[in-house]
């Protein structure tokens, strides 16, 4: 059976480069195929994508060597026009993609330029907003719609002209969890409803995981690793070692040495079960939340209230919040929760319009030096010529202003920088990037740290490393409040988790009562980490993270904990 | 400047917003070749009424109104200021004296700073001309979807890198206003206040430290975009690309237009053959009068 992709010796360097980005690969992909392909950042995934309807090499100049045919048509000798009928592509921002400024016109622009007539294009366009959910919505403004919506808007733009394959780079990195679970539900759709083959590039494969059919592993342009999604989930040795990371119900499987086969929580409870069948309960003091010691006030917020337009919207609605020092809190919540706007405020940023901010008991009134904020972009917080530069630019201009600057030096051989301190920030992996900002915040060591999404696009490694560096920070008496969808990194990592929904604090616990707490959750947009679910099916426990599960249930079957 | 969609095109139902996008480029083609052409301060100032007009029309937001209003006032501003300044034609009439000849120094080397009154004329001529301009201008990318502008252009024969570079611009140009502020905002939180120095080494160094991300985030915007358009069956090899019929009454508005433009060159040809002494037509005596108070 031949495949609708099949690439035979593929490789292709880039103009700029020197080292092929992909390398002799050999791939034969079927007809109604769920492809997940991952790997560390810069592996080639990005490029194989483009290889395939065509902008690498009709758009996008290199080397390409090898042969590439999709749908029975050479990509190498197609234009990226014909090609676009077969393959559609969607990318990562869905901002930097969408070129109208209704819905409607959005989704019809690539029907256009296939010449449909007036009459069909509104009818394919009313059609292709049912598939993904938008329905109603074709004269709607597309600032109107949400990052999730936006996304979804993005791939009804690809879907238009019903090509058979669908290659998406990284669509849901830049989502919430609410965002990412519809995007990948309208996947599901097209792929099993419609016989739609999908390539899905993503490093949040834990939540892609479940719904592929084959996974593909990439490192340094050659794929080193495939087979289907369970031959994944039996062996996820290649995934861990390759700082990938993978379901936790599969994770936890793993370290108890059992063959998972799906990344269903039900499944690894019954695998479990079946290897471990004394798996106890949970003991008294077990999972008891750490001990806090007597609370020096750090940040404390009273009665704060915010509008950005007198008129519009409240964006916070009377927050009370106290923070001692030296405590490493997740701020979470949905898209538009008021999590952003609650930390411009924290660091003097937005003037407080009703109620108060103060830091170390003393008021907010404008920009405060003591609070140090990195971004969720990290592109607009980089703007020297070095890395050291970078770094060193808060103690040059005085925002360590009566502290003494940090080891900065120290500081890039922990976050994974050494070596790169003569580089161009900007020329960075996002990773490195993100990890250059939160180095060069550290290095001025202010008192308070705000971190907006410090781990997108980080792997789990580089997770470890920025969470061991912050941890460090709070250890000296620092206090960090990073806002984070990653339930399963704000469950492992912080002291205490404050979730807002629309303008309000609706849970402020430590992370396993919060977590516990289904129907917070449910109205943040927010899921419990599934090793918490296992662990409640497992033996009525509330595990924050992996590790526990798996030291529980080996302690449980060796006797230690056996009720 | 955090407000993005201040900057970005919003669809609405508006008379405006319906124009096709045709009509608009060849009003705002005329409006710009009126807006050079004449020299009357009356007229000027009736087209510029008459481009606020749009924006009326358009029911430009309250948003955008300051927008507009903050840019007209600061190129009135300096086009009076530069022009009451430096205006070097005669006769000229001074009505007041900032730096005097004889002041030590600073008057020596100037010869004196003086405003004038043709200067300030002259000035509020320009900026009326730019006002009529910019609000055309601004009025077009407020209101026409950049998809739309761009399959004209190459319906128009323009080439495919000059009307996608165009549209690029006119896409990303909002997006960099509100980065600016953003990577502003992150310099201040890094202890540096650029705002609040005065000195011009500083200022040059702040210019580069914006100039870093906005150029690196605004090249990867527009490959993304580039590639986004193109793997859509977008391209320069593309030539299936779907326009609506341009209606009828628009085009024949246009062709309207068209044609008082040509009147109006036509009579300026006349009028400057008979003001420079070339060629005098006793018949058109009115038109020369007509010419000389409002063209």
């Amino acid at each position: 059976m031949t495949g609708i992709v099949e690439c035979s010796k593929l490789s292709f360097v880039y103009k700029t480069r020197q080292k092929p980005s992909i390398d002799n690969i050999n791939l034969q992909i079927d007809a109604g195929d769920f492809i997940l392909c991952t790997g560390p950042t810069g592996c080639g995934k990005s490029t194989l994508l483009k290889v395939l309807n065509g902008l690498i090499p009709h758009e996008i100049g290199g080397t390409l060597c090898g042969s590439v045919r999709v749908n029975g048509i050479d990509s190498l000798h197609s234009s990226v026009a014909e090609l676009s009928r077969t393959v559609g592509l969607m990318f990562q921002n869905p901002d930097d993609q969408i070129f109208s400024t209704t819905v409607a016109d959005e989704v019809g622009f690539a029907l256009e330029n296939v010449g449909m007539e007036r009459e069909m294009v509104r009818l394919r366009v009313a059609e292709t907003l049912s598939w993904v959910g938008l329905s109603g919505r074709e004269q709607s403004s597309v600032h109107a719609l949400s990052g999730g919506e936006r996304q979804r808007l993005a791939l009804a733009s690809v879907l238009a002209v019903r090509p058979r394959i669908l290659a998406l780079d990284e669509p849901i990195s830049q989502l919430d969890p609410r965002g990412a679970m519809e995007l990948l539900q309208v996947l599901r759709k097209l792929n099993r409803e419609m016989g739609m083959t999908i390539i899905v590039v993503e490093h949040r494969l834990h939540e892609v995981m479940p719904l592929c059919r084959r996974v593909l592993v990439m490192e340094d342009g050659n794929i080193v690793w495939q087979g289907t999604r369970q031959e994944a989930f039996r062996d996820p040795e290649v995934f861990l070692r390759l700082g990938l990371r993978i379901p936790q119900p599969v994770h936890i499987c793993h370290g108890l040495g059992l063959a998972a086969d799906s990344a269903a929580v039900e499944d690894a409870v019954r695998d479990i079960r079946r290897g471990y069948p004394h798996c106890g309960k949970v003991v008294p003091g077990e999972e008891a939340n750490l001990p806090t010691e007597p609370a020096t006030a750090g940040i404390d917020i009273r009665g704060l209230e915010f509008r950005y337009d007198p008129k519009g919207r409240q964006i916070l609605k009377g927050i009370d919040l106290s923070i001692p020092r030296g405590q490493f809190v997740a701020l979470m919540g949905n898209n538009g929760a008021g999590k952003s706007t609650l930390l411009h405020h924290i660091c003097g940023l937005i003037r407080t319009q009703s109620g108060e901010v103060r830091v170390h008991g003393q008021v907010i009134k404008g920009l405060d030096h003591r609070v140090g904020m990195v971004m969720q972009n990290p592109d607009l917080m980089l703007f020297n010529s070095t890395v050291e530069a970078e770094i060193t630019f808060g103690i040059r201009h005085g925002a360590a202003r009566g502290r003494s600057g940090a080891d900065w030096r120290g500081l890039l051989q922990q976050m994974g920088l050494h070596g790169m301190e003569d580089r161009f920030p900007l020329a960075l992996s996002q990773g490195q990037r993100v990890r250059v900002a939160i180095a060069a915040l550290l290095a001025c060591r202010p008192e308070v740290m705000l971190l907006d999404e410090p781990t997108t696009g980080q792997d789990l490694g580089h997770i470890d490393d920025i969470i061991g560096l912050l941890q460090e920070y709070t250890g000296g008496g620092g206090t960090v409040i990073f806002c984070t969808h990653d339930t399963e990194v704000a469950a492992r990592y912080a002291q205490r988790a404050v979730v807002m929904t629309a303008g309000g604090v609706v849970a402020d616990a430590p992370p396993r009562e919060v977590f516990s707490n289904e129907s917070v959750l449910l109205s943040a947009g927010l899921r419990a980490p599934a090793a918490m679910k296992v662990s409640r099916e497992l033996y009525g426990g509330c595990a924050l993270c992996v590790e526990e599960v798996v030291r529980h249930v080996q302690q449980a079957s060796m006797g230690s904990y056996a009720g | 400047m955090y407000n993005r969609q201040v900057w970005e095109a919003t669809p609405a139902d508006t008379p405006v917003h319906r124009l096709d996008v045709r009509t608009k480029l060849v009003l705002l083609a005329a409006m710009v070749v009126f807006a050079v052409g004449l020299e009357g301060q009356r007229p000027l100032f009736l087209f510029f009424l008459v481009a606020l007009g749009f924006h009326g029309v358009a029911r430009s937001s309250v948003e955008r109104w300051k927008v507009l209003i903050i840019f007209l006032l600061v190129g009135i501003w300096g086009a009076m200021l530069s022009q009451a300044l430096f205006y070097n034609q005669e006769p000229r009439t001074i009505i007041a004296c900032l730096v005097s000849p004889v002041a030590p120094w600073i008057g020596e080397l100037t010869g004196g700073v003086f405003v004038y009154r043709e200067g300030l004329e002259h000035g509020a001529v320009q900026a009326l001309r730019s006002g009529i301009m910019l609000a055309c201008g601004l009025l077009i990318c407020w209101t026409t979807d950049p998809r739309q502008l761009l399959q004209c252009f190459l319906q128009w024969k323009m080439p495919y890198e000059i009307a996608f570079m165009l549209i690029t611009s006119l896409r990303f140009l909002p997006v960099v206003f509100q980065e600016t502020a953003v990577v502003l905002t992150a310099q201040r939180l890094r202890g540096f206040e650029p705002i609040r120095s005065f000195s011009p080494v500083r200022w040059i160094r702040t210019a580069f430290y914006v100039l870093f991300p906005i150029l690196a985030r605004a090249l990867r915007r527009a490959a993304t975009l580039a590639l986004s358009v193109e793997s859509r069956g977008f391209g320069r090899r593309g030539s299936q690309t779907y326009m609506e019929q341009w209606p009828l009454v628009e085009r024949g508005a246009c062709m309207v237009v068209f044609a008082g433009i040509s009147a109006g060159a036509a009579l300026k040809i006349l009028y400057s053959l008979q003001f420079n002494g070339i060629a005098y037509f006793p018949d058109l005596r009115n038109v020369y009068d007509f010419m000389a108070v409002w063209l």
